[in-house]
């Protein structure tokens, strides 16, 4: 039993830290050369996310994105990024999550709607941020670009499910 | 074995073609609502907004030459004032986003400042069609 | 391949949806007359009609510009007699009949006191008294006679149709825009305003009257279809002595020295574009009483043709509508006057 939680506990640990780190990445990658949008992230994070969520079940997924959000506050040093982190990935989450029962849908279409997701709740945060409606403008463009992104970290993903198919990682 | 599913389908299906068509539904949708067709007349109102709260709000038509303004807060902000249009000329935010928006010129459009928290926007059909004077 | 269909239907969708086809709008803007102009019309022909209306302003221009050394009234005024095209010549008649009918208070031989304080040029100036006095008694529609198309000036005496020339521009714009069946149009001649029709959505066009103490912001919105508006106000051009004083552009024709009185601006909304430049000009050299005794004369008159609206906001934060157009407006929010009826 012992043996277990802490086995989980490292798991998890070690997930939230991948996350970080892929989300570090990809800030230092400019995705403005490619899409030249403004606010364009490729969301890499959710990989974690999404991985977690089949694997380790929907608590553990939870945990791990509350954590990284945090985490990932504190080292930018700014509380308004955990605001724009933490809605983005639990919108995601919670889509992915309800998502996931639907065994028709494969990686990709789970993780397009995560992708989708993220964008409405990062707009939601700028909504609150910044007290302005217009922010609004930009949704139709990023739900427009979740679904590369979404296809993007769904091919990741799958990559990722491929590799770890024969580990067992829980129960 | 759980009911849960441990592990998703890798191949694309069907049934993503239906979340697709939803993202892109929504995304019509959410254009409709904010993309509103504005006349090509328009007296054009630039209201400038930071944290919720109007700083100023210029009459774009009633200006006889380009104006700037600065903005402070997180970062410094300069923006151009002109009689077509509103740009950001300087920033020392971070993305630079709102810089690489460039110049607004149609009522409906804005530039957005995350990191200050700053909202360009331009007014046109809600006020005046043309200015006297 | 059913997920190749759904994509292009969708993108079939988004692309029908941006090429909706609207009536045709056409929009031009133009610098002339030393200053900015915007058009803009609905309907078949729109662009058609708004080259046209660009073109009779510039072919205008060359006719009534004081600056330009072949037009007209250059020739006019350095010669003392000139023959007129058509245009020149209605409208100096119309000039001094408004000029006779607002007893001077507008008037187009002010030309020389005009060039004495050159308050809208780079170089404005104080003139003397002794100069003042001296120019004064050149001013008067007495020193200018227009028969047929041919016009005499008295000795030393000039003309200057800047008061004028915009609103007579709008005429003929209204005029050329009709003629091409346009029914829809909302143009701004620096100002000088006229607009036919409605917006799109079928409502009347929203035009803004600037706030004289705050330019940059609305005092009040008029709801317009069919109409001239044009605003004269001495904070639209003014120039600071070294002293600190305040010279404002528009000039009193009887002292020679920038208009004084309690209004701060003028704002004309009649059916005739010229009458409407020339009242706003005479009516704020008028001050409030005046103008609101000039106004009920002429609504009394009984010539319907004379009739016009108007607004004008004092130096005690009223704006005093007549009650033409008490429908159509509306203080701006954050306004800072109080609007006032005035009674016929």
């Amino acid at each position: 039993m012992q043996h277990k939680k802490t086995r989980d506990l490292a798991l998890c640990a070690l997930l939230t830290a991948l996350a970080l780190g892929l989300s570090t990445m990809e800030n230092l990658f400019p995705v403005t050369l490619l899409i030249p949008l403004p606010g364009v992230k490729l969301g890499l994070a959710n990989i974690v996310t999404v991985f977690a969520l089949y694997r380790l079940g929907p608590a553990r997924a939870f945990a791990i994105v509350i954590v990284r959000c945090f985490l990932g506050a504190m080292f930018a040093g700014n509380l308004s990024a955990l605001l724009f982190s933490l809605l983005g990935g639990l919108a995601a989450m919670s889509v992915m999550s309800g998502l996931r029962h639907i065994r028709q849908l494969s990686i990709f279409g789970v993780s397009i709607a995560g992708a989708a997701a993220h964008n409405i709740g990062q707009i939601c945060a700028a909504l609150i941020a910044m007290g302005s409606v217009h922010v609004l403008g930009y949704l139709p463009v990023l739900l427009a670009v979740s679904l590369l992104t979404g296809s993007l970290t769904g091919f990741i993903s799958g990559l990722l499910f491929r590799a770890m198919n024969h580990i067992k990682l829980s129960h | 074995m759980s009911c849960k599913p441990s592990q998703p389908k890798l191949r694309p299906t069907l049934a993503d073609g239906l979340v697709l068509l939803c993202v892109v539904v929504l995304t019509v949708a959410v254009s409709f609502f904010v993309y509103r067709p504005s006349e090509n007349t328009g007296a054009l109102t630039a209201v400038i907004s930071q944290d919720g709260t109007i700083l100023r709000q210029v009459q774009l038509s009633a200006l006889t030459e380009p104006s700037t303004l600065e903005v402070t807060g997180s970062h410094t902000t300069k923006i151009l004032l002109e009689r077509d249009g509103v740009s950001v000329t300087a920033t020392d935010c971070p993305s630079q986003d709102c810089l690489h928006t460039g110049k607004i010129t149609r009522a409906g459009q804005s530039i957005v400042c995350l990191p200050q928290h700053l909202v360009i926007h331009l007014e046109g059909s809600g006020g005046a069609d043309l200015v006297l004077g | 391949m059913r997920r190749l269909t759904c994509l292009l239907l969708s993108a079939l969708l988004l692309f029908c949806c941006t090429g909706c086809q609207r009536e045709e709008s056409a929009s031009l803007e133009l610098f002339a007359m030393d200053t900015y102009m915007t058009l803009s019309a609905r309907g078949e022909g729109a662009q058609d009609a708004l080259t046209a209306v660009s073109r009779e302003i510039n072919r205008l221009e060359q006719l009534l510009s004081r600056t330009l050394p072949d037009s007209d009234v250059s020739r006019l005024n350095l010669q003392g007699a000139a023959q007129l095209n058509t245009d020149t010549a209605v409208l100096l008649q119309q000039a001094v009949a408004l000029s006779r009918q607002t007893e001077g208070a507008f008037d187009v031989t002010i030309a020389p006191l005009v060039n004495a304080w050159a308050i809208t040029s780079d170089t404005p100036r104080v003139p003397s008294p002794q100069e003042i006095a001296q120019l004064l008694p050149l001013v008067g529609s007495d020193h200018i006679t227009v028969t047929g198309s041919t016009a005499q000036l008295d000795e030393r005496c000039a003309i200057d149709l800047g008061g004028i020339g915009k609103g007579y521009a709008s005429d003929r714009a209204a005029q050329l825009l009709k003629e091409h069946g346009i029914e829809h149009a909302a143009i701004s001649l620096g100002g000088n305003v006229y607009v036919a029709g409605t917006r799109s959505d079928g409502t009347p066009w929203q035009v803004g009257l600037q706030d004289p103490a705050n330019t940059g912001s609305i005092a009040l919105r008029l709801a317009l279809s069919d109409r001239f508006a044009v605003t004269s106000g001495g904070y639209q051009r003014y120039f600071t002595a070294e002293d600190g004083t305040v010279y404002q552009h528009i000039l009193d024709p009887k002292t020679g020295y920038p208009a004084q009185s309690d209004l701060l601006s003028v704002t004309i909304v009649s059916r005739s574009g010229t009458a409407a430049d020339a009242y706003s000009t005479a009516l704020y050299v008028m001050g409030q009483q005046e103008a609101i005794l000039f106004w009920k004369g002429l609504m009394a008159d009984g010539d319907p043709e004379n009739d016009f609206d108007m607004i004008l906001i004092n130096n005690q934060r009223q704006a005093l509508y007549t009650p033409g157009l008490a429908e159509q407006v509306t203080l701006e929010k954050e306004s800072s006057y109080v609007l006032q009826a005035l009674t016929a």
